[in-house]
């Protein structure tokens, strides 16, 4: 009876998909609204602990999933509430994004639906972005160096997962277009040193508002040609 | 209806009791300590409009629903919303809309104070919000009766963060708002306020981009379940 009951328990535990995770390159020139262009020399990302969640479900209405064990996001303050988490990929990774597109690892996922993804950006060595900001015919050199220190919910995430027919790969991306488009680029550079930093002006608290933005963050399935 | 509703509660019946508190914070005021940037805020009208409370059983279904009204939650103590029969056992699921019936559905009014400048507030809000509750132990018994309460925690409004766990309690942006130097600072001043630059977060809200539609949006975040429990929020 017990290997009756096991077994019919097994039956219902969707299967495990292996899904190798990798994080997007970017462009080294971003052109932006207000005839902005930043020339990227560096966009350099740390992340870690990428989490996928399926669909938004109450505990009432559904008993809990296979993974209910790996933990409920409950936002405090904004109560917005994601599914079960049905894969991760933990690990914390620093990566120039214009060095082109890097694995991450590969991911347990159980098949099924996903809704959202979150990560966590760490507060160091957090997110360097170094360039040139062209703004109408004046060149603006810029560093900027952020700390994050905190997790981004809610990436939007609506695949379905088979394990009949596992992905090639996910794939995360950084907008860096929307990332660095709340900075005013025609900030002056109000400590004198010859370069915009996070400490001028606005140009630290707006970059860092882009830089945790969920919609800078993308989660996509790359599948064969 | 009277002659029936004493037999259901004999054949297992049991009263459910709603009541709503504004705690401390509300009724007395919010204290420099709780604000990151050391300010504080005395509230004179903190004003929900209850549109909708019920009990829900295992099948998603109305088990009960109480009358509803508008509290003003200053008023001390916590302020009985109404009562109802329902079938005696667990539950595990109220829900509460907090929604205009004639007129907003939260008002709250009061003075904000950041170092010495001091801006007074008058804020209504109409947008509809219900909260999915789970209160940590509801047991009706049968010829008795149990109760749920909907905090209400008035130090959201004043939160950096739309979703992130460690978002912390500031005024001062609130208080830099007041655009004309009244002294006062209406919704109309928090919309002239850029978010991006105050150091905010609005995570998967992009659509939030002034001071004015960050407060909106946190005061659609104010409602728990018996004290600190917790409620999904349907937007």
């Amino acid at each position: 009876m017990l290997l009756l009951l096991l077994a019919t328990a097994c039956a219902d535990t969707p299967a495990l998909v292996d899904v190798p995770v990798r994080l997007g390159g970017a462009s080294d020139e971003i052109p932006l609204d207000g005839d902005v262009l930043l020339v990227l020399d560096r966009a350099e990302w740390t992340l870690s602990d990428l989490r996928l969640e399926g669909p938004q479900q109450t505990a009432r209405l559904a008993p809990p999933g296979p993974a209910w064990w790996l933990g409920v996001a409950r936002a405090h303050p904004g109560h917005e509430e994601a599914g079960a988490v049905e894969g991760e990929l933990l690990g914390t990774w620093t990566v120039d994004l214009l060095d082109g597109a890097v694995d991450l690892g590969v991911a347990s996922v159980y098949e099924g639906d996903l809704a959202t993804g979150r990560i966590t950006l760490p507060a160091a060595p957090g997110v360097v972005v170094e360039g040139t900001a062209r703004v109408g015919g004046t060149s603006r050199p810029f560093a900027l160096s952020l700390a994050p220190d905190i997790d981004v919910h809610g990436i939007a995430c609506e695949l379905s997962l088979s394990a009949d027919a596992p992905p090639d790969g996910l794939l995360l991306s950084v907008d860096l277009a929307h990332a660095l488009s709340f900075v005013d680029w025609s900030t002056g550079d109000a400590d004198g040193d010859g370069l915009l930093t996070e400490a001028d002006g606005d140009v630290g608290a707006t970059a860092r508002f882009g830089v945790v933005s969920t919609p800078t963050y993308t989660l996509s399935l790359e599948d064969s040609p | 209806m009277i002659t029936l509703l004493p037999l259901f509660v004999a054949c297992g019946g049991g009263t459910w009791v709603v009541d709503t508190w504004g705690e401390d914070y509300i009724e007395t005021g919010i204290p420099a300590d709780t604000f990151e940037d050391g300010c504080s805020v005395v509230f004179t009208t903190f004003e929900v409009e209850i549109a909708q409370a019920d009990l829900i059983d295992g099948d998603d279904e109305v088990a009960g629903s109480v009358p509803t009204g508008r509290f003003d939650l200053v008023e001390p103590g916590p302020q009985v919303v109404g009562e109802t029969v329902v079938t005696a056992k667990h539950y595990d699921t109220a829900r509460f809309a907090i929604a205009p019936v004639d007129g907003d559905s939260v008002r709250v009014a009061g003075a904000l104070t950041c170092g010495a400048a001091s801006v007074d507030f008058d804020w209504s809000f109409d947008a509809s919000t219900t909260y999915e509750c789970e209160p940590a132990e509801l047991t009706v018994p049968a010829g008795g009766e149990a109760g749920t309460q909907l905090t209400v925690h008035g130090d959201h409004l004043f939160y950096d963060g739309l979703e992130n766990d460690d978002a912390v309690v500031r005024g001062q942006a609130i208080v830099d708002a007041d655009g004309d130097a009244d002294g006062v600072v209406t919704l109309a001043e928090l919309q002239a306020v850029d978010v991006a630059p105050l150091g905010y977060s609005v995570g998967q809200f992009s659509e939030v981009t002034d001071l004015g539609a960050f407060v909106e949006h946190l005061s659609r975040t104010i409602g728990h379940v018996d004290g600190e429990g917790h409620c999904a929020v349907q937007f």
